[in-house]
């Protein structure tokens, strides 16, 4: 029996959850140490990518909410279905697919 | 309302919005997704360019101005006389030119101008309600006939006894109709009705 290649397994025990409740200018949306995002703008923001997985794909999830506007990261407007309505409450699904070459899909929402 | 002048660098970064628009023309954007002329998704030029911002008519206007929306500025002119021409970029506003209408234009303005004021929509009035009136008439002379209350001779007889005098209800003339009913003479069934158009007529006239 050959030996699993350990780095490749997902292990998923809980999303790890961020919150700001400030959130306004710039903001970093971390893939590397969370998958759900709880955001309240305060004022016009420009958000950035770090921690992007380096193989694979990953999907987070942002809630986001507050009627100001928000710049996303390169890349996200290729594929995008949906915008923002600061109004309500907003629910951005992102994937990240780390392809030949690496893609966005991102689906943005309001769920109430 | 703002509007922006197209170009190859805006059509390229935001298909959506451009698609319809050649380079050079100037867009109104308006439909779902927009407000006042200003998109509400937009990749911006000047703004976080090569990103996408949504809320974008959220942000200020010296970055919408930076971006082209300029407000459409419509001049102040004299409808007899005067119409807009082509929507035009004017230093810091879209704006329209003033043109002189030709004789035909301003006659048919004139003439539309007449045909929508008070006596056109009071005459209006009084023919719709005279036909009105008519119709009723007619339709009370045939139920008589078909109830068997009166012969069909009878009836022919009475429409052609009140023609003259009804006939100017058609085009809303009421005192006309009510001159002519009084000037008219027959016998009794007839001069009961006659009476009896008289005053629903001069009742109309008097609540009018």
């Amino acid at each position: 029996m050959s030996r699993a290649n350990t780095n490749k397994i997902k292990v998923v025990t809980k999303d790890r959850l961020e919150e700001d409740a400030t959130v306004t200018t710039t903001k970093n949306i971390d893939w590397a140490n969370y998958e759900t995002f709880k955001y309240t703008l305060t004022g016009a923001c420009t958000f950035s990518d770090i921690g992007l997985p380096s193989e694979g794909s990953k999907v987070i999830s942002i809630y986001m909410t507050g009627d100001f506007a928000p710049t996303y990261p390169t890349g996200w407007d290729v594929n995008v279905t949906g915008v923002y309505d600061g109004t309500v409450n907003n629910l951005l699904v992102c994937e990240y697919v780390k392809s030949g070459t690496a893609f966005y899909k991102l689906e943005i929402s309001q769920p109430d | 309302m703002k509007a922006i002048t197209t170009t190859l660098e805006l059509k390229n970064s935001n298909p959506d919005w451009f698609k319809s628009y050649a380079i050079g023309s100037i867009a109104k954007i308006s439909g779902a997704y927009t407000t006042n002329g200003l998109p509400k998704y937009f990749n911006s030029l000047t703004y976080n360019s090569g990103r996408r911002t949504d809320a974008y008519h959220k942000l200020s206007n010296a970055i919408h101005e930076a971006d082209g929306f300029y407000d459409i500025v419509t001049p102040s002119f004299d409808q007899a006389t005067e119409k807009l021409g082509a929507l035009y970029f004017d230093v810091d506003k879209f704006t329209y030119p003033i043109v002189v209408k030709t004789q035909e234009e301003q006659d048919a303005y004139t003439q539309q101008q007449e045909d929508n004021d008070n006596a056109s929509t009071f005459f209006g009035q009084r023919k719709s309600d005279g036909e009105i009136y008519l119709d009723r008439f007619n339709a009370y002379v045939y139920r008589q006939a078909v109830n068997n209350e009166i012969t069909k001779a009878q009836a022919i007889a009475g429409l052609e006894f009140f023609y003259d005098a009804l006939h100017p209800l058609k085009m809303g003339y009421f005192e006309l109709s009510v001159n002519k009913l009084t000037a008219l003479s027959g016998n009794a069934q007839l001069t009961t009705l006659k009476n009896k158009l008289i005053t629903e007529l001069q009742n109309y006239l008097d609540n009018e």
